[in-house]
């Protein structure tokens, strides 16, 4: 292996990108709400990667580059919302009221309704759903990632689920 | 059968998910076996885990290019004006970000390549007899990277020709844009879009070129000229001149659409330096430089543009760097003449390296010959075509067909290169290693350099000075703020505990007045407090009175408090480690905890190396989670709070509760990095959220390098408190007996006026509230600011007076007083009315009353003495030039006889103190005698009092007989002069006393001629 170290880590490094480049933008994007602003973020965390010593990062290499990602993302949300004129907390913005809701939400596809319910959910609970069954990760590592307590991902992993079913009853 | 489960339980939702651990998991088979019913919850959130699953992955993955419509309809449409003034430089972003990382990896690779051994042409035509910007900006890059080739992107931005460099040598001190765009467009319109594409290009070399400057700047240390410089140019003091959003980027776009007659939009901005002119040249003419180099091209593109139908219509600039840019770029220039200069960047300023890397060096590629496999136009029109691309966004159309054709070549075309400069990656990394390393201090500086420097490694006093006696005739009106803080108390104690006096910077008389609990009656009638005066002699100085003004708050049930959202933000940095930090404020948490009811909302958002929400708000009555949490708390790492305290307030808002209480809640040794820039600037944070309801309260733990003053003027800002916790009993009083003051604001902006009677009193002072001074005209307006109170607060003011006819002995006070002959003390007309304004808690207009003086003279009050006392203790601590008479002694013989019931023992800890204070303070007298040589004025040196034999001594010692276990005995002679014969001092925890060395705590008794250390009662007396 390290006979052709440089190899292999450039290898590791497009093999990376070729997995997480998707869900980490879509990841970003969600974050920042900008398409722009989330390839900055995807990009900067793959930069970041190239430092990285693929030994020792292969191992949490996911749970690594989502919280790489997010805390970009959040630094670059937080320095736009400084900038621009948006006075109020992102958080606020970004959450939809659940009074919101539609009450139209097409139901004859249960299961594509399932989307569209996720959309009116708080975002940290969006967060901590799409991270768990969009990128399979695990409490653990969904906890690393957002710095959140585990306890307190599971804690919102299942107000979501639950109001999902709600919604979806 | 093992505890019960809630439905709500999330261990269950976990447990369907498979993500519980072994014990959990268990207790819940168990408890599912029991109650077989909720299987099916477990069974419906698999299969929703399931459909989840499936319809989450087949979400969109937002396309790398940036304009397929469903990545587009994917963002928010919340900010579309956004979007639209962003859409300009669009083409100079896909082009950098089409695909990702791989350009950024690429760019940076191809730019290492140019200054690595293999000569480009366009490199070799570096000379450095040319330039001075490019030798400067070269030294940097070598100076910075430690190995020539280290800074890419330097050299790039010195991708000059010759003739350019001259005339940049040449640019004179009004070179303007209105100069600039007749030249501009004498390049024809067919090469407008290059000469867009262009001044993009090589605006973004320079900002790349700054940045490296920047980093070298910061190497030569100077962190703090730089935000001068930028506040000048960006009043955000940010360097994302081109990557910030609306504003300046609608101003880029703006000057692009007014083309030709931009000339009046010759702004201040533009015509500032010397350099501004170079640096609009340099824009320029890298923009005349593309079509003859790659003129073909030039014209394909251009044809594509006008196509398009966005004509720019200046012709050759339409998209020249805002003046912001050119003006951020200059500066950078300049500072480069001078390192040190060149400022370390604020935070984030990782996020635009790489995407100016990859354009940079894209574009180089594409002109120069690049050595990859790439075909050069292919590029170059993508990159033109992007930026036609753009327009369109402008114009509402994000999507458009051909842009997207050719960003999808480019996608692909970066990947290959990645591929075949595989062997290239490693020295690409070290790059960026290199960089980044070289960024990161950079930041840092900034933030926290200069506060650093300022306020180093120690804790912070600042002595305010002592208001002084004002003479009535000349303004009889006082006019100041409440203060219910309690801190500076604490901390004094904590000195003294520690063995020594405090510095007078840590003395507040209006905190330590304001400690102590007093019997004034609670209001009858609906006012949430009551005002109470009084007026006795002053016991320092003769002739003089002393007017205590004292507010009582009302005592809200403890049933009817309004709910409460608290977060609770706490330092865990590795300062905070020690025994009286966090684990104290986790004691202290927990006591709060358990006040908590379901009503009560609690969050706790940490901070260390990053902030974190260690716990989302959760109701106050599931205590045993919370506990557990506050349990799992632990401090390691540096502080860097950044963003710790928006962090919370977002917590904070996101949980707001209208009818009910709002609340950050700081827990700090004081090394509070905010990540605000500057202390004036979270000031103002603190204070706008103040306004939009949620306050700030403050509790400073520990020492070593508490911040007091500033701690203390947060929690003002913030209508909040400010309390220091020593110890566990500290903290039981701020967290059980007096939270719901601190949590129940019954008042705000409370504000007080005494006006004094000339007639009556000649000149007045008020002890203490030194930094809550207003002036007079300020009490009626509601604008400004005051002091909170809560419920069961009591906040006592001490003024001292001189009545008229008395002498008055102030050295400030003026003589030409009415002094009304014969007078003796003034009885009848009551000497002053007390005014008073405030607000209702969430009013915004106040209400005022008023209530006069005391008339008569009755015998002074218990809380009237004690307040005297700990006044006059306070008047000495501070070596105060109005302490008068005051000694240790008298505050002694004040306080013991106002100690009165003393319920809950803090008026014997403050006699205890007082002992502690007079032997050190004699301690330092003689010390400094001895030091400066002379002996201990010997004013009526006292005789020593009689030697009692050893045995009636220990007797005497041992007070009849409270003391038991003697642990050290200790002959200090001299201390009679300050003890007398025997003298029953109360328990020590210091270790250092008269020359002897790790001494055992105990309570210490002096009888003539020795100390006598007795261990703790309590195991003594247990046994019995």
């Amino acid at each position: 292996m390290n006979n052709n170290g440089h190899d292999n880590r450039s290898g590791w490094i497009e093999a990376t990108l070729q997995q997480f480049e998707g869900p980490l933008l879509r990841y970003a994007l969600r974050l920042t709400r900008n398409l722009e602003v989330a390839r900055d973020v995807v990009q900067e965390t793959f930069l970041k990667l190239c430092h990285e010593d693929p030994a020792s990062r292969q191992s949490h290499l996911a749970e690594w580059l989502f919280t790489v990602c997010r805390n970009h993302a959040i630094d670059r949300r937080r320095k736009e919302q400084r900038m621009s004129t948006m006075t109020e907390d992102t958080l606020a913005v970004l959450t939809v009221p659940r009074s919101q809701t539609p009450d139209t939400v097409e139901t004859a596809d249960a299961s594509r309704a399932v989307l569209q319910h996720l959309e009116h959910l708080p975002e940290n609970q969006q967060e901590v759903i799409r991270l768990k069954f969009q990128n399979d990760l695990s409490y653990r590592e969904i906890s690393g990632i957002t710095g959140l307590s585990e306890s307190y991902v599971g804690v919102l992993l299942h107000m979501g689920l639950k109001a999902l079913r709600e919604r979806l009853t | 059968m093992s505890e019960p489960l809630h439905p709500d339980d999330p261990r269950l939702t976990a447990y369907a998910l498979g993500e519980l651990n072994a014990d959990d998991r268990l207790l819940v088979e168990q408890w599912l076996a029991e109650n077989p019913a909720a299987r099916t919850d477990i069974e419906q959130v698999q299969a929703l885990a399931v459909t989840l699953t499936a319809q989450l992955h087949t979400e969109p993955v937002p396309s790398l290019s940036g304009v397929r419509p469903d990545c587009v309809a994917l963002t928010q449409p919340a900010t579309p004006a956004t979007r639209t003034h962003r859409a300009w430089r669009r083409a100079a972003i896909s082009v950098s970000a089409m695909s990702v990382c791989a350009v950024g990896l690429w760019g940076v690779k191809v730019a290492l390549d140019r200054l690595a051994p293999q000569p480009v042409d366009v490199a070799a035509n570096l000379d450095a007899s040319h330039s001075e910007m490019r030798s400067k900006i070269s030294s940097a890059a070598i100076g910075s990277g430690g190995r020539p080739n280290a800074g890419s992107g330097p050299s790039i931005s010195t991708l000059q020709d010759e003739e350019g460099v001259e005339e940049f040598d040449r640019g004179s001190v009004a070179r303007t844009v209105a100069v600039r765009q007749p030249k501009a467009a004498g390049s024809g319109p067919e090469s407008s879009v290059e000469a867009q594409t262009w001044t993009e290009v090589s605006q973004r070399r320079s900002k790349y070129s700054r940045r490296d400057l920047a980093a070298e700047g910061s190497k030569a240390g100077n962190p703090s000229s730089i935000p001068v410089e930028s506040d000048s140019v960006l009043p955000v003091g940010t360097e994302y001149a081109d990557r910030e959003p609306a504003a300046k980027n609608e101003r880029g776009w703006k000057r692009g659409e007014s083309g030709k007659s931009s000339g009046d939009q010759v702004t201040s901005l533009d015509v500032q330096t010397v350099d501004a002119g170079r640096q609009d040249w340099r824009t320029q003419k890298s923009g005349d430089e593309a079509p003859s180099k790659d003129g073909e091209k030039g014209n394909s593109t251009g044809k594509g543009y006008d196509a398009d139908g966005a004509q720019p219509a200046g012709g050759g600039v339409p998209l020249v760097p805002t003046g912001s840019d050119r003006l951020d770029v200059d500066k950078e220039l300049s500072a480069g003449g001078k390192p040190g200069a060149a400022g370390p960047r604020p935070a984030g300023s990782k996020g635009g390296s790489s995407e100016v890397d990859g354009l940079a060096t894209l574009t180089e590629e594409a002109v120069t010959g690049p050595q990859s496999n790439v075909d050069p136009a292919q590029q170059q029109g993508a990159v033109a075509s992007l930026a036609k691309g753009e327009p369109a966004g402008e114009k509402g159309r994000p999507v458009e067909q051909k842009g997207n054709a050719a960003t999808t070549k480019l996608m692909v075309t970066p990947r290959i290169i990645v591929q075949e400069e595989q062997a290239q990656l490693a020295r690409v990394e070290g790059e960026a290693k290199f960089r980044e390393s070289e960024r990161k201090p950079a930041e840092e500086n900034f933030r926290y350099g200069r506060e650093a420097q300022r306020e180093s490694n120690a804790e912070g006093y600042v002595v305010l000075p002592e208001l002084p006696f004002v003479v009535t005739a000349e303004n009889p009106l006082s006019t100041f703020g409440i203060d219910v803080d309690t801190a500076s108390y604490a901390n004094i104690r904590r000195f003294l505990r520690q063995g020594q006096l405090p510095p007078a910077g840590a003395v507040r008389l209006e905190e330590m007045l304001n400690y102590f609990t007093y019997e004034d009656p609670t209001p009858t009638d609906d006012k949430p407090f009551a005002v109470h005066v009084e007026t006795g002699a002053c016991p320092w100085t003769p002739g003089h009175q002393l007017v205590r003004v004292a507010l009582r708050g009302r005592d809200v049930d403890r049933d009817k408090r309004p709910h409460s959202n608290l977060v609770f933000l706490v330092d865990v940095s590795g300062s905070m480690q020690a025994a009286n930090k966090l684990p104290l404020v986790q004691s202290s948490l927990q006591m709060l905890v358990d006040q908590l009811n379901e009503n009560d909302n609690i969050a706790i958002v940490t901070y260390s190396n990053e902030a974190r929400v260690a716990l989302e708000s959760t109701a106050g009555h599931r205590k045993d989670e919370i506990k557990a949490l506050i349990q799992s708390l632990h401090a390691d790492g540096s502080t860097n709070g950044a963003g710790g305290i928006q962090l919370a307030y977002r917590m904070a808002a996101s949980h707001f509760l209208n009818e009910g209480t709002n609340r950050v809640i700081l827990c700090t040794d004081g090394d509070f990095n905010i990540g605000v820039s500057s202390d004036e600037e979270l000031s103002k944070m603190i204070a706008e959220k103040a306004q939009s309801g949620v306050f700030l309260s403050v509790f400073g733990f520990g020492m070593g390098n508490l911040k007091d003053s500033k701690l203390e003027s947060l929690a003002d800002k913030g209508n909040g408190q400010y309390g220091y916790i020593d110890d566990q009993v500290e903290a039981h009083k701020v967290f059980v007996e007096e939270l719901f003051g601190t949590l129940l604001t019954i008042a705000k902006d409370v504000k007080l006026q005494v006006e004094f009677d000339k007639t009556l009193v000649a000149s007045y002072r008020l002890l203490g509230y030194e930094n809550r001074q207003m002036a007079a005209q300020e009490f009626r307006n509601d604008k400004k600011d005051a002091g909170e109170m809560g419920s069961g607060h009591r906040v006592a003011a001490l003024y001292e007076i001189a009545p008229v006819a008395a002498e008055v002995s102030e050295a400030g006070a003026k003589k030409e007083l009415e002094v009304l002959a014969g007078a003796e003390t003034p009885v009848g007309p009551s000497r002053l009315t007390v005014h008073v304004r405030y607000k209702q808690p969430r009013a915004e207009t106040a209400t005022e009353f008023h209530v006069a003086g005391p008339n008569g003279t009755a015998a002074p009050s218990r809380d009237f003495q004690w307040t005297t006392a700990v006044a006059a203790w306070g008047l000495i601590l501070r070596n105060s030039q109005f302490k008068g008479q005051a000694s240790f002694d008298m505050v002694q013989e004040l306080a013991s006889a106002a100690k009165g019931e003393d319920s809950n023992g803090r008026r014997r800890e403050f006699v205890e103190l007082v002992g502690l204070s007079k032997a050190y303070s004699h301690r330092y007298e003689s010390e400094r005698l001895r030091l400066t040589g002379s002996e201990p004025a010997p004013t009526t040196p006292a005789a020593p009092p009689e030697k009692l034999s050893d045995e009636a001594a220990l007797t005497k010692a041992s007070v009849n007989g409270k003391y038991t276990r003697l642990v050290e005995k200790l002959t200090v002679e001299k201390d009679y002069l300050s003890y007398g014969a025997f003298s029953e001092y109360g328990h020590w925890t210091g270790n250092s006393y008269a020359g002897n060395d790790h001494l055992p705590q105990g309570h210490w008794v002096y009888v003539y001629p020795n100390w006598y250390i007795w261990g703790d009662m309590k195991q003594e007396d247990k046994p019995k």
